[in-house]
């Protein structure tokens, strides 16, 4: 009975270890029994990914953000490239494949994160704009009144000048 | 004149002004990281460092593919007046990124073995790049005036075009002659 058990129990286990493989080894990339054609995809696929990557940061290093911890990443992927080349070149293609692999593994999340990242500097840069340019047409607006109040009042005392001036000058034309 | 000042925050946000010279400084150092002391007579075994650098003065963020080649004095170098590279395979592939005014070192420890001599030719079998060995299997033939058998070691920067969605030669190549006699 407990044989039996213990039989049915080994069986279902290796139904779903079946089934489990069955069903994900398609999505996973492997990396043995390396051939040229296979190294070459993943090395094709880790370049492209690297490519994606770079311009997703740059995008976003252009409108201000701080990509650092991008670029870091970016380092560490293109390293892992580099070896993946490398590796190919000495036709070790399943060290290739994994250094491709690793290199588009290192790679995850970075678009979004940029994508995050140049959204927010967007955002920022909006921001300051309109404070800047707010305060800016504020003081400007300031500077137009008080030059035009500074031009009354300069006006004003210039003709008080010219006036108080008038008779003097009669006089003196009289006496000549 | 004082609205322009009172605005100039604003349009120093707005418009971009004119930058300085756009350019990439490539360069190799010696093992002290000074411009002395470079290999130049190699022999079987011995371990030789540089530096190279590369320096972003574009403006914007960069992708720099750097490819390390080496070749003897018959086979063709890259061209950097007319913008050529050279038809040779890499042996090493360096990739950096980087910002507007910033620079980037790599540490290069190279040595080379199966040096042979046969009549007035020396073969050199192999280099090992850090940590990674490549076969080479180039041949010299002995140069009569500067005594030696000569091999160039050159570093070709390359750099991404995002609008080609590809690498270009960027115009800019280091080297370094290499004498396998160990003879002056």
């Amino acid at each position: 009975m407990t044989a039996k058990v213990v039989n049915r129990k080994a069986s279902r286990f290796l139904f779903c270890v079946v089934v489990i493989f069955t069903v994900f080894s398609p999505s996973v990339h492997v990396c043995s029994a390396v051939d040229k054609a296979a190294a070459d995809e993943a090395l094709g696929l880790a370049e492209e990914d690297l490519r994606s990557a770079f311009i997703s940061v740059r995008e976003a290093e252009e409108v201000g953000a701080g990509v650092e911890g991008l670029l870091l990443k970016l380092e560490i992927s293109g390293e892992a490239l580099a070896q993946a080349y490398s590796a190919y070149i000495r036709s070790d293609f399943e060290s290739a494949c994994t250094f491709a692999t690793s290199s588009s593994g290192g790679l995850t999340g970075v678009i979004d994160e940029a994508q995050m990242l140049k959204i927010d500097a967007e955002k920022a840069f909006s921001e300051r704009l309109f404070w800047t340019a707010g305060i800016s047409s504020i003081c400007l607006c300031v500077l137009l009144v008080a030059s035009l109040l500074g031009w009354r009042l300069v006006k004003g005392r210039f003709i008080k000048q010219v006036l108080k001036s008038r008779p003097e000058l009669v006089k003196s034309n009289e006496s000549g | 004149m004082l609205g322009l000042v009172v605005l100039s925050p604003t349009l120093i946000m707005v418009l971009e002004l004119p930058g300085g010279e756009r350019f990439t400084e490539f360069w190799i150092l010696g093992p002290g990281l000074m411009a002395q002391d470079y290999p130049y007579n190699v022999s079987e075994g011995s371990v030789h460092r540089i530096h190279l650098c590369v320096a972003n003065h574009l403006g914007d963020l960069q992708y720099y593919l750097i490819y390390l080649k080496f070749r003897n004095e018959t086979e063709a170098p890259s061209k950097a007046e007319d913008g050529t590279p050279s038809p040779l395979p890499p042996l090493s592939e360096y990739r950096v990124f980087l910002e507007d005014g910033q620079n980037k070192t790599e540490e290069i420890d190279m040595s080379f073995s199966g040096i042979t001599f046969e009549a007035d030719t020396c073969t050199v079998q192999s280099v090992s790049i850090g940590d990674q060995k490549v076969s080479l299997d180039k041949t010299a033939t002995w140069n009569e005036e500067l005594s030696g058998y000569y091999f160039q070691l050159f570093f070709e920067l390359w750099s991404y075009n995002v609008s080609s969605n590809d690498f270009s030669f960027h115009n800019r190549t280091v080297w370094l002659w290499l004498n396998m006699t160990g003879r002056i």
